[in-house]
């Protein structure tokens, strides 16, 4: 499966945020999304999960059996398809337990409820023992988690990633890198991530973007990409 | 038999049993009907606002186009056409929910509130300049058929039929939606068409009650499916609490028992209806800590 976005353009009043974005994912391979604040990237992100309507641009998706029209299409569409996320500020059905928050995803994207596969997933990701609890009452991390968790158990084939390791310490976030790693080797996952944790890109991603200003400002190797002098002029200031 | 059964079929005893006792004395029964019928609208308003979170402030007049269409039937069919009448005001009810909510489900919090504001206003001119229902002076003549236990079934049947649906996947999809749609949506859950589908859904109930009501009073005016009639409703599931399905049936009740017994004391009625609802409100409020929390979405 592979997600192509060529040419996507969106703006609010007079402000380009996404402007002309070529961007691809494939399954099995990790990919990050970088850049300053204001760069673009959440609203990107909401592109390519149908959280957002383009301007200008397609998004299509190859699903193995031809290609699928994802441009305009709600989110629920773009999730039937494979394509779940988490989201910037964690949204979880905190009254629900675990369990039942990842039923959820499955009962939405229609997918077969398998006790094993949920069973092994909550393990995957560190979160056998609170399957029962009520997500609003774990802590930051777990919480995270389960949001990723929830977007497997929808069925992710490619999976988009806001932030997930924001706010976390450097153990929690090399575990979860871990966790991701593992994950994604296990089921093929293509994942798409958004992080201000250049370590943390620079660990698990094949490749990655660096947005500014609307547009795609270099991609390739993470080491290449943070070395580049205009990345680290948008980044650091440099 | 589990606890909640064993309520649910106590409730439905309680309401048989009332339309029996009542059914001898025609204020009593009269009485009987408004707050059996009250509440199964109020269950309609809550089917939508309850579970999906969707504020309408134009249920009111759902309930004035089936209470219409239920009085044009009878009055030009008699008691026979109250039937035909009741299945043209539930489907006349969803059409006209599920065709604008279509557009205006779209919206958000105050925008959709004005939104059905403006719905509820358009169908009140309409009633106005109906020919067939009599225009502004209303209409009458309509046979007086439905009767306490008639009423005590359809309020039985509405809960049972809301209870059922909430426990359904479409209400758990539902009940999703009035949460948090974002997350909602990023669970593969079609938000608009299930919100659209309450919408309706709630509108025909609310129209079901309405029909009764017309068939229970003999005589309806666009006045009595006004903007305070959608408030009262509205004011209802807040109070009950949205989603809960029988503290909104009670609230309801409550309600139309407050218009009844402020009823003779003329122009000080509102008035003291309004003090009783502010402290009625106030006082839920209080309790709960916040207001319509379901109907306010995280964004």
């Amino acid at each position: 499966m592979e997600l192509v976005a060529k040419g996507l353009y969106r703006r609010f009043g007079g402000v380009r945020a996404v402007d002309g974005v070529d961007v691809t994912l494939r399954e099995g391979e990790t990919v990050g999304l970088c850049g300053p604040n204001g760069a673009g990237k959440t609203t990107l992100f909401d592109l390519l999960t149908g959280f957002a309507r383009p301007d200008g641009g397609h998004i299509r998706l190859d699903t193995g059996h031809g290609w699928l029209e994802l441009t305009g299409k709600p989110p629920y569409r773009f999730a039937r398809a494979g394509i779940l996320r988490s989201f910037q500020q964690i949204r979880l059905y905190g009254d629900r337990t675990v369990a039942e928050n990842l039923e959820l995803a499955r009962m939405g994207c229609r997918q077969r409820c398998l006790r094993e596969d949920a069973e092994g997933l909550l393990y995957e990701l560190g979160l056998a023992d609170v399957a029962e609890r009520p997500a609003g009452e774990l802590a930051y991390g777990p919480r995270r988690r389960v949001e990723i968790a929830r977007a497997i158990a929808g069925g992710a084939r490619l999976l988009f990633l806001d932030e997930p390791a924001a706010g976390m310490g450097r153990e929690e976030t090399a575990e979860l890198a871990g966790q991701l790693t593992a994950c994604q080797a296990r089921r093929g996952l293509g994942i798409l991530l958004i992080e201000h944790d250049f370590d943390f890109l620079a660990s698990i991603c094949d490749r990655v973007y660096c947005m500014a200003e609307g547009k795609i400002l270099r991609e390739g190797p993470p080491a290449r990409v943070f070395g580049d002098r205009a990345v680290r002029a948008a980044l650091f200031g440099e | 038999m589990s606890g909640r059964r064993m309520l649910g079929v106590g409730l439905a005893a309680a309401l048989c049993l009332g339309a029996v006792w009542t059914a001898g004395d025609r204020y009593a029964a009269g009485v009987f009907c408004r707050l059996t019928l009250a509440a199964a609208a109020a269950v309609g308003l809550d089917l939508t606002l309850g579970l999906t979170g969707q504020i309408s402030l134009c249920h009111g007049a759902f309930m004035g186009l089936g209470a219409y269409a239920a009085g044009i039937f009878a009055v030009r069919y008699g008691p026979a056409g109250l039937c035909m009448g009741l299945l043209c005001g539930m489907g006349l009810a969803a059409l006209t929910a599920g065709g604008t909510g279509w557009f205006v489900l779209s919206l958000h919090g105050d925008y959709l509130a004005v939104a059905t504001l403006g719905l509820g206003e358009v169908l009140r001119v309409v009633f106005e300049n109906l020919p067939a229902g009599g225009g502004v002076r209303g209409l009458t003549g309509i046979p007086r058929t439905t009767g306490p236990l008639f009423c005590a079934l359809l309020l039985v049947g509405v809960l049972l039929l809301a209870f059922r649906l909430k426990r359904s996947r479409w209400g758990r999809f539902a009940a999703a939606i009035g949460a948090d749609e974002r997350a909602a949506l990023a669970c593969g859950i079609p938000a608009h068409p299930v919100k659209v589908a309450a919408f309706a859904l709630s509108a025909a109930v609310t129209a079901l009650a309405g029909g009764l009501w017309a068939g229970m009073i003999g005589f309806i005016a666009p006045s009595d499916f006004a903007f305070t009639r959608s408030i009262d409703l509205l004011a209802a599931v807040v109070a009950g609490g949205p989603g809960h399905i029988l503290g909104p049936a009670l609230a309801a009740a409550g309600i139309e028992g407050l218009h009844i017994l402020f009823q003779p004391l003329g122009r000080w009625q509102m008035l003291l209806y309004g003090v009783a609802l502010v402290l009625l409100l106030r006082f839920r409020a209080g309790r709960r800590g916040h207001g319509v929390g379901r109907a306010h979405p995280q964004k």
